[in-house]
């Protein structure tokens, strides 16, 4: 075993490197190998060439997040903190320089300077002398190492930080705790803290907020990932890199240090607690949520460029932040969107589980967010979970500034309350619409034109048209309704929204009604767009009680719309006015006042809205017993034998989960006036948000799992990974005993046919690497309607498959698929068909057993067309057993095995008829 | 993880011609795509913009790609490559007068203008083109061996940290972490080199 006796062997080497040596053999060269310098040389060379070396270096270096650092920055906290610290005093705690210009020395790191203190310790830029790089090293202060609990905390911490590697978290070299003040080695990272920044420039610009928001989330994720929470996330412990768009979380875990209740005992102030959470300042326990609310007043503080609760006192300081609420961002700040300022509320919600899900949850979002504000037009802002008002009573109706209040509503539409979704597809085609030219001679010095057209729904979603009026740098969109036909004289008119006179006007309809009228007085014009009553000034828009403030001559705008036929209301941004495209947006014949928006009293909407939700028949049909035929849990399907035994019993509060005799109760709620409806269910104190469908005898409900984001559709993106999708057949108690099949009664409907075909049209991942490996499949088990799709035979004819605009008959072709494969734009390759890109469904023939019918599809620059299905009535049930793609002359039928086979068309006709 | 291990890459732009063989087309994109959208961010594309001229590339690749193979005189790939790309750009330049391209606002006529000639393009994809290989095989081996083979290669050669403490801080004795780096870099080294030896063929 001495590598001394062992010779230098480059083949015992290469033998070694190819796994070609017995054990004991591999031993004996290892040995040598760790002792030879020679021949860890010659290992190196003789795999491959210096050069070679460097590039695979580089190219890891640009997938692996671990860039080699630079430098570390002062820490204000050494400004507002008990402790000013000096250099002279900073000498103390360090031995002798070895150079005169250093300040001392600290095991093998020459300091060179102090760059800040805190309540915590000293931070000091070094040099590491054994690898010849610059660091940054963090003293523990001397009043906390002299109790061994914290320096044994410290060390704990820090050691669990130093595991923590992300491309966002500053990384941790060394732990030294041998010493009476224990410290620990960063990387020094070149650039200044987050709060010199927002010192230096005030609030940031919306991207640079989101940026650093979503990068910060994502550090906070890793560390979360790890069990580690940060407990003192503020600007100053956010690095910002010098010429790199990098933010990067310092002091990871060393907070906790200074928790320790024997610390605070001497008198110990662990520095102005700006950003701490409600627990925290509470002296609760804290969790990762904890830092999620640190995150939000971080946020806070970019958009505003001052912290949220900025009492001077300590004391005070705790009480607001534990009881009150920050002045509303746009009052400092009024461009910033409504979106942000719901994601910031719902961040510093007092109720840690008001908050989000988890920080990677906010990650996600936020670089959602930025990629919409980069890129509008690509990119739809994500769905925004609303954000919770804590204490007061209708949390959800106030949350989003102005939005909600709009759900007045009567009772003739029903209202999406607990989610916002804004920048769907018409949405976004409607903030980027450039509206008609019109203009006048004269227009008041102090008016703006309201402009009224009417959008065509082919320019639209294809099914309903939107009532327009755009009034000033506002666009109002009621979709699902249009303004009557007039003479063009009428189309506009001039608005006062400023001035001293009062005034009145209106654009009446051919009929008699009023298409817009307004009258002015004191400041304030008090419109009506159709049936929708709003008031505006020159920077205000109230509707109902709730305000939305814009600026006159500010780009670009807003674009409020009101669906009609949900009630469902949105505000986004409009595109720039020189971005604006032109759709086909004309007048139209027609009157179509459905819209019955009045005076919004919200006590009496929301009586009405719960009178409405009791009465709803799904309150009494979910009652009852159910059958689990179906049950996904974070995309693994459970089996059927597992199926058989589990039922769902539902009473009127309480569902039951019986599992072949083992039952678990929890409490449900259903909202059907939502759009999804709503279920949320209470088990153990945990609350899961879901969706459900009750169609006929079929219940389908999906769950989020460990998410407070309520699933969006049932097999939505991209929720989809976290949700529990179940689906469940009504036992007839009656039957139950002969016929452990479920009884699906009545006709073939358009709503149970929409349900049935996304089940049969979606297709997973697994299914789609069989068809990727395998370029013509045989008819695999489960082959669905999108690999039929993808495996059509490609035309290579196909002329002109360049741009993705949709057009019928598009037939895809293989390199459209390369495309879309590798595509960030796409909306995934593995499930180009989702529920909601079905657009039209129509059942055209039914009798009590077979039922026929086609339904239109269309996937945003992927694909349109048109599928004709056939349905048939088993055990009860309908299930569609046939799909028809009329531009290729292919069907595909369900086998008996539950395989689909694709057929030649006039094989399926014979065997349909 | 590659479908069909045994192919070397000589046969992979001859593979598209077959707009069927999926694997060719799927790799051929993971290598190409990184390496035009990049070329083309560089010129000052969008990144939007980008995306879409590498769609528009494709397209026109999986046209024409099986008529340059029967080609006598077709040459090399990229070059040809360059110039279906070249060509793409200018297309969506002129097409889309109506919404400006190009970053900051930057109008598409200037960057027409500007747009420059297919020598110093090919410059430009040459060594993206290089670097994504690279990349694309540490991508490849990273997934392939354990996580353990992988950071005794990263944090020796890439954050540079001496061999000792890395051993220690992944569990490993030395002379297994000098073995598990240097057999990173040989099957990356494997990986590249059937590229490489594609660069030779093509070029005869």
């Amino acid at each position: 075993m001495n590598p001394q006796t062992t010779q230098c062997d480059d083949q015992a080497l290469l033998d070694m490197l190819a796994e070609h040596l017995e054990p004991d053999e591999h031993e004996r060269v290892a040995a040598h190998l760790e002792a030879c310098e020679h021949c860890q040389q010659r290992l190196e060379a003789l795999t491959a060439s210096e050069s070679q070396w460097q590039r695979a270096a580089n190219a890891a270096k640009h997938f692996e997040s671990t860039v080699d650092g630079v430098g570390h920055p002062e820490t204000p906290e050494a400004a507002e903190g008990r402790i000013s610290w000096n250099e002279s005093m900073a000498r103390q705690l360090l031995s002798p320089p070895t150079h005169p210009e250093m300040l001392g020395r600290l095991g093998r790191y020459e300091v060179e300077r102090l760059v800040g203190a805190g309540g915590m310790g000293i931070v000091f830029k070094a040099y590491d002398t054994e690898l010849n790089r610059p660091v940054a090293i963090k003293l523990l202060a001397p009043h906390l190492s002299q109790s061994t609990a914290a320096r044994e905390r410290f060390a704990r911490e820090a050691r669990a930080a130093a595991a923590v590697v992300h491309q966002h978290v500053v990384p941790i070299h060394n732990v030294e705790t041998e010493r009476e003040s224990p410290y620990l080695v960063m990387q020094f990272i070149a650039g200044d803290s987050l709060q010199a920044r927002i010192d230096r420039n005030g609030a940031l610009e919306l991207k640079e907020i989101l940026r650093i928001g979503s990068q910060v989330a994502d550090g906070l994720a890793a560390a979360h990932d790890q069990g580690l929470v940060h407990r003192d996330i503020k600007p100053s412990n956010i690095l910002m890199e010098e010429d790199v768009e990098r933010a990067l979380i310092g002091d990871f875990g060393l907070a906790r240090a200074a928790d320790d209740s024997s610390l605070t005992r001497t008198g110990f102030n662990p520095g102005t607690p700006q950003y701490m959470s409600p627990e925290q300042a509470a002296g609760k326990a804290v969790d990762f949520r904890s830092d999620l609310f640190s995150l939000g007043s971080m946020l806070y503080t970019m958009c505003t460029g001052h912290a949220p609760f900025q009492s001077t006192n300590s004391l005070s300081l705790m009480r607001d932040i534990t009881e009150s609420q920050p002045s509303p961002i746009q009052e400092v700040n009024p461009e910033l969107p409504d979106w942000l300022c719901g994601v910031i509320n719902k961040l510093m919600a007092k109720d840690p589980d008001q908050r989000f899900a988890s920080a990677a949850e906010v990650h996600t979002l936020l670089e959602g967010c930025l990629s919409h504000v980069q890129q509008p037009q690509t990119y739809a802002l994500p769905a925004i979970p609303i954000a919770p008002q804590p204490n007061t009573a209708p949390a959800f109706l106030k949350s989003i500034p102005g939005v909600l209040t709009m759900l007045a509503l009567l009772s003739t539409f029903t209202v999406g309350m607990t989610m916002l979704f804004l920048g769907n597809s018409t949405e976004n085609k409607l903030a980027t619409m450039k509206g008609p030219d019109m203009s006048m001679k004269e227009v008041p010095d102090e008016a703006v034109l309201a402009k009224l057209y009417t959008v065509d729904a082919g320019a639209l979603d294809g099914e309903r048209s939107a009532a327009i009026c755009d009034l000033g740098p506002l666009r109002i969109a009621l979709l699902g309704n249009d303004i009557n036909h007039g003479d063009e004289s009428s189309r506009m008119l001039p608005v006062t929204l400023a001035g001293e006179d009062s005034r009145q006007d209106k654009v009446p309809t051919g009929d008699g009604r009023t298409r817009f009228q307004y009258s002015y007085a004191d400041g304030i014009a008090s419109c009506q767009l159709l049936d929708l009553k709003f008031r505006a000034s020159n920077q205000h828009i109230w509707i109902g009680d709730d305000q939305f403030s814009f600026d006159p001559d500010e780009k670009p705008g807003r674009l409020i719309t009101v669906d009609s036929d949900t009630g469902r209301v949105s505000i986004q941004d409009l595109e720039t006015v020189e971005k604006r495209v032109i759709l086909p947006g004309r007048l139209k014949d027609g009157s179509k006042l459905a819209l019955q928006v009045d005076s919004i009293d919200m006590e009496q909407a929301r009586a009405a809205m719960a009178a409405n939700a009791a009465n709803h028949p799904d309150v009494k049909n979910i009652q009852g017993t159910w059958q689990v035929t179906y049950s996904e849990d974070s995309g693994r399907v459970a089996p059927d034998e597992m199926l058989k035994g589990l039922q769902m019993i539902f009473d009127e509060t309480t569902m039951t989960m019986d599992l072949r005799g083992r039952k678990n109760d929890s409490t449900y709620q259903i909202d059907p006036s939502n759009d999804p409806k709503t279920i949320d269910m209470k088990n153990n104190g945990r609350t899961s948000l879901g969706i459900y469908d009750l169609q006929g005898g079929t219940l389908r409900i999906c769950l989020s799992e460990g998410s407070d984001q309520r699933p969006t559709a049932f097999d939505s993106q991209p929720n989809s990974a976290n949700d529990v999708v179940i689906i469940m057949k009504r036992v007839d108690p009656d039957a139950q005993s002969k016929d452990d099949k479920p009884d699906a009664s009545g006709p073939m409907t358009v709503q149970l046919a929409r349900y049935l075909i996304p089940k049969a049209a979606s297709m997973d991942l697994a299914a789609f690497d069989k068809l990727a490996k395998a370029p013509n499949p045989k008819p695999l088990a489960n082959e669905t309607l999108s690999m039929v799709l993808l495996s059509l035979p490609m035309k290579k004819d196909a002329t002109q498959p360049a741009n993705f605009e949709p057009w019928p008959g598009y037939t895809p072709h293989p390199a459209d698929l390369a495309a879309m494969m590798a595509r960030s734009r796409a909306k995934g390759f593995a499930s180009m068909i989702q529920p909601e890109d079905i657009t039209k469904c129509v059942v055209k023939a039914n009798d009590d057993q077979h039922a026929s019918g086609q339904f239109t599809f269309k996937v945003p620059q992927h694909y349109l067309g048109t599928i004709d299905f056939s349905a048939v009535r088993k055990n009860g049930s309908w299930v569609i057993n046939r799909f028809l793609l009329p531009h290729h002359q292919v069907a595909v039928e369900l086998q008996g095995d539950g395989s689909w086979k694709r057929v030649m068309q006039k094989q399926s006709e014979n065997t349909a008829k | 993880m590659n479908p069909h291990p045994s192919a070397t890459r000589a046969s992979l732009i001859l593979r598209l011609g077959d707009h069927e063989d999926v694997a060719a087309w799927e790799e051929f994109t993971k290598i190409y795509l990184p390496v035009i959208q990049r070329v083309a961010t560089k010129q000052g594309l969008q990144n939007a913009d980008a995306e879409n001229l590498v769609q528009e590339v494709f397209l026109a690749v999986a046209h024409s790609v099986e008529d340059w193979v029967q080609r006598e005189d077709r040459g090399r790939f990229r070059p040809w490559l360059i110039r279906i790309a070249r060509n793409a750009a200018v297309d969506m330049m002129t097409r889309r007068a109506t919404r400006p391209l190009g970053r900051d606002g930057e109008s598409g006529a200037r960057l027409l203008a500007e747009l420059p000639s297919p020598e110093a393009l090919s410059q430009a994809l040459e060594t993206e083109y290089a670097q994504q290989v690279y990349r694309w095989a540490a991508a490849e081996v990273q997934n392939s061996v354990e996580p353990k083979t992988w950071q005794a290669f990263h944090l020796t050669q890439v954050e540079h940290r001496p061999v000792k403490e890395v051993a220690e801080q992944i569990g490993m004795r030395p002379a297994n972490l000098y073995i598990a780096r240097s057999r990173v870099m040989s099957r990356i080294k494997a990986l590249v080199a059937q590229y490489e030896d594609y660069q030779q063929q093509e070029t005869q």
